[in-house]
């Protein structure tokens, strides 16, 4: 480029300049007129993508019918979403950005535990309340507490241990365990196999994490042939499990007469992904199934979604649209959305939710959800397989107790 | 470890190797012959599943896949050419850095268009029922589409070589990854070649990208993750070698695969083993030369 053409380029950004300032001092005003912001951000792009789509899709539904039905408090709520890329260095900033610029009055969390670490300090520095809907690790309310982080979706140690309690009651006792390698996996497994050894102490098991993202789970599939386990119980989820069912089957690891048995976790995006495909007959869990909860605010919630993007809602959309419910109860409670008054509102209270009535209690701030087990059956009504035989372990019997989780943070 | 198991594990090795051996070959062809490194291979390949999921989620029977396969790996392989033409091909004479962030830009811009046209969703499709089940090899089950990912790879193996040692276009391009100046005074038409050598690097990385997409879910992120492994394979293999690049496909398939059965809490690590032993050996990787 020649000196006559750079400089043309450097006058244009400095027009630029003004304009974008104008732009910052915009929004920093519009905060405190007619409106508050809320922001999430959450995984837009890479393989974990589709769960912070769903966030997004429910949080922007949730949005809309607030402001439609005359706002919160009498202001109108903005909505600020951006891609975290799932990384814990991008997120911290656009979480510092949007509380410094935009002002926020509520983040809500992103999909990967990792980030959401990273996002929990911000919070506690700035003082914003936040909510957690789909990332579950239980460092999030153990080790990382503090008083502005609530979460809504039942946590790893739940999880695992709701599915020992539903497995303690199935005849096998030779187990194998298959779980991605990071933070999710191992933890859940472990809960797992701690419940499950306590309710039926003659289990034995194997174990193995592959990558998360693995596109070949071929000689994870032959050793556990070799091993010739009774029942497989799988924390592999959305692509990976479907690309270990289908490389399972194909190996004839599934879907045969003498096939192990399979115990694993399928959503509703996966349910609708494999379609005819879905491994009929096998053990699920799942978060939060539209299909196997009865509740008005459900029902309601699947209409619209349904209405407004013409697919039933998956788990991580039904957590997110509870995560916002629970936040404007809060804020109805207090009254205002000072966020200290808010936090506190918010510690302890009972809110209905699409899953019933749940409790953030004091203690941890974390939600007595339940987790709900079944068995898949196919499903002409909604054209995927969905849960038959539906229980729901209750979130009592799950949570931790208050000496456990004060045991857990002084570890 | 017993034969059954082992004939089990050998299997999965040798068709994990087949399908870094479909990207490492384009990748190595496209660098030998053009002495382009393509940070955009994985984007071409990521472009394959995804056009395969969505011709093979409308055709049916075994000419329907065939058919589907074939049609995503052309469309990928135009891709390829629209890409040289437009893009890469003002970059030859620029530094290594110009073409990495151009080809880099791709991967941001491939992914980008994926997203708004395909969802950000992760993706399957059918395994036809000719290719779906299992055969019994002695006293172990072999996974048939294992095998049918093994038959592509050995067929691409030996068309590119016949490609490349039976053809005037192989010969040209054998000319160029030896001395690219020498061959346009002889006449030859180097920029129809250049363009012709990345179009069929592309329709490899499509091709590769089709046929895994009945094996495991198709989701974004696919692009970076098998590009890093593809060029650790041809690290490994020698930059601008086929052979290295079969050997190198064999060595870490069938590292990854009985590393994974021996010691699984390493299984992350494997590749990047080889590749480290390697270039202690030999920098310039098993059958590369020393840079002159």
């Amino acid at each position: 480029m020649n000196r006559a053409g750079r400089r043309r380029t450097s006058l244009v950004f400095l027009t630029c300049i003004p304009l974008l300032l104008a732009a910052c001092g915009q929004s920093a005003t519009t905060s405190s007129g007619g409106s508050v912001t809320i922001a999430m951000n959450t995984s837009l792009s890479g393989s974990f993508g589709f769960f912070g789509l769903a966030n997004q899709n429910a949080l922007r539904l949730a949005v809309e019918k607030t402001n439609a039905a005359g706002g919160l408090l009498g202001k109108q709520i903005k909505l600020e979403i951006k891609d975290d890329g799932t990384k814990p260095d991008v997120a911290s900033d656009l979480t510092r950005t949007e509380i410094l610029n935009d002002k926020i009055v509520a983040l809500f969390g992103p999909v990967s535990s990792s980030v959401a670490l990273a996002e929990q300090t911000l919070v506690a520095r700035y003082k914003i309340p936040y909510l957690l809907h789909t990332s579950n690790t239980d460092k999030l309310t153990l080790q990382g507490f503090n008083d502005y982080t609530f979460s809504v979706v039942p946590n790893t140690g739940m999880e695992g241990r709701a599915n020992a309690i539903a497995a303690a009651k199935l005849p096998y006792t030779r187990y194998y365990l298959i779980g991605p390698d990071y933070e999710f996996g191992h933890s859940q497994l472990a809960a797992f196999k701690a419940r499950l050894t306590q309710l039926k102490p003659g289990v034995t098991f194997a174990e193995d994490y592959p990558k998360l993202g693995a596109n070949d789970y071929s000689s994870y599939i032959s050793k556990i042939q070799a091993y010739k386990p009774e029942i497989v119980y799988s924390a592999e989820f959305a692509g990976d499990l479907i690309t270990f069912l289908n490389q399972a089957k194909g190996a004839g690891l599934l879907g045969k007469p003498d096939s192990p048995k399979f115990f694993g976790l399928f959503d509703v995006d996966t349910l609708r992904n494999l379609g005819a495909a879905a491994p009929t007959g096998v053990y699920a869990y799942g978060r939060a199934p539209f299909f196997a909860i009865k509740t008005p605010q459900m029902e309601q919630f699947v209409r619209d979604f349904q209405s407004r993007y013409n697919i039933p809602p998956s788990d991580w959309a039904v957590m997110a649209y509870d995560a916002y419910t629970a936040w404007t109860e809060g804020v109805k409670k207090a009254g205002s959305f000072d966020a200290g008054k808010v936090t506190k509102a918010l510690s302890g209270l009972t809110f209905q939710s699409t899953r019933g009535p749940l409790t953030l209690r004091t203690v941890d701030h974390q939600v007595n959800a339940s987790e709900y087990e079944g068995v898949l059956q196919a499903d002409p009504a909604v054209g995927f397989d969905t849960f038959a035989d539906v229980t729901a372990v209750p979130g009592a019997d799950l949570l931790l107790s208050p000496d456990q989780v004060a045991a857990a943070r002084a570890a | 470890m017993s034969l059954d198991t082992f004939v089990v594990v050998l299997v999965s090795g040798l068709s994990g190797a087949a399908l870094l051996f479909l990207v490492s070959a384009g990748l190595t062809l496209v660098f030998g012959a053009l002495r382009l490194i393509n940070m955009a291979h994985g984007s071409l390949y990521m472009l394959g599943a995804f056009l395969a999921v969505a011709f093979l989620g409308t055709l049916s029977g075994a000419l329907g896949f065939a058919g589907g396969i074939l049609a995503a790996s052309l469309a990928v392989g135009a891709a390829g050419g629209l890409i040289e033409i437009a893009i890469l091909r003002r970059l030859y004479q620029r530094d290594h850095l110009m073409q990495l962030l151009a080809t880099f830009a791709l991967i941001l811009v491939i992914s980008g268009a994926v997203r708004v046209v395909f969802g950000s969703s992760f993706r399957r499709v059918a395994t036809p029922d000719l290719l779906g089940g299992s055969i019994a090899v002695g006293g172990s089950t072999v996974s048939v589409y294992q095998l049918f990912l093994i038959g592509v790879a050995v067929t691409v193996a030996a068309g590119l070589w016949s490609l490349l040692y039976r053809t005037s276009l192989g010969r040209d391009v054998r000319a160029a990854v030896a001395d690219p100046e020498l061959l346009r005074l002889a006449g030859v038409n180097v920029r129809l070649l250049f363009t012709t050598v990345f179009l069929i690097g592309a329709l490899l990385a499509g091709l590769a990208g089709a046929v895994i997409a009945p094996y495991h879910a198709v989701s974004l992120g696919i692009d970076v993750d098998i590009v890093v492994q593809a060029f650790a394979v041809t690290i490994i293999g020698g930059l601008g070698s086929l052979t290295g690049a079969v050997v190198g496909s064999l060595l870490v398939g069938l590292v990854q695969s009985f590393g994974i059965y021996a010691a699984p809490k390493f299984s992350l690590a494997f590749i990047f083993i080889v590749l480290a032993a390697v270039l202690g050996l030999r920098p310039w990787g098993l059958f590369g030369e020393p840079e002159r």
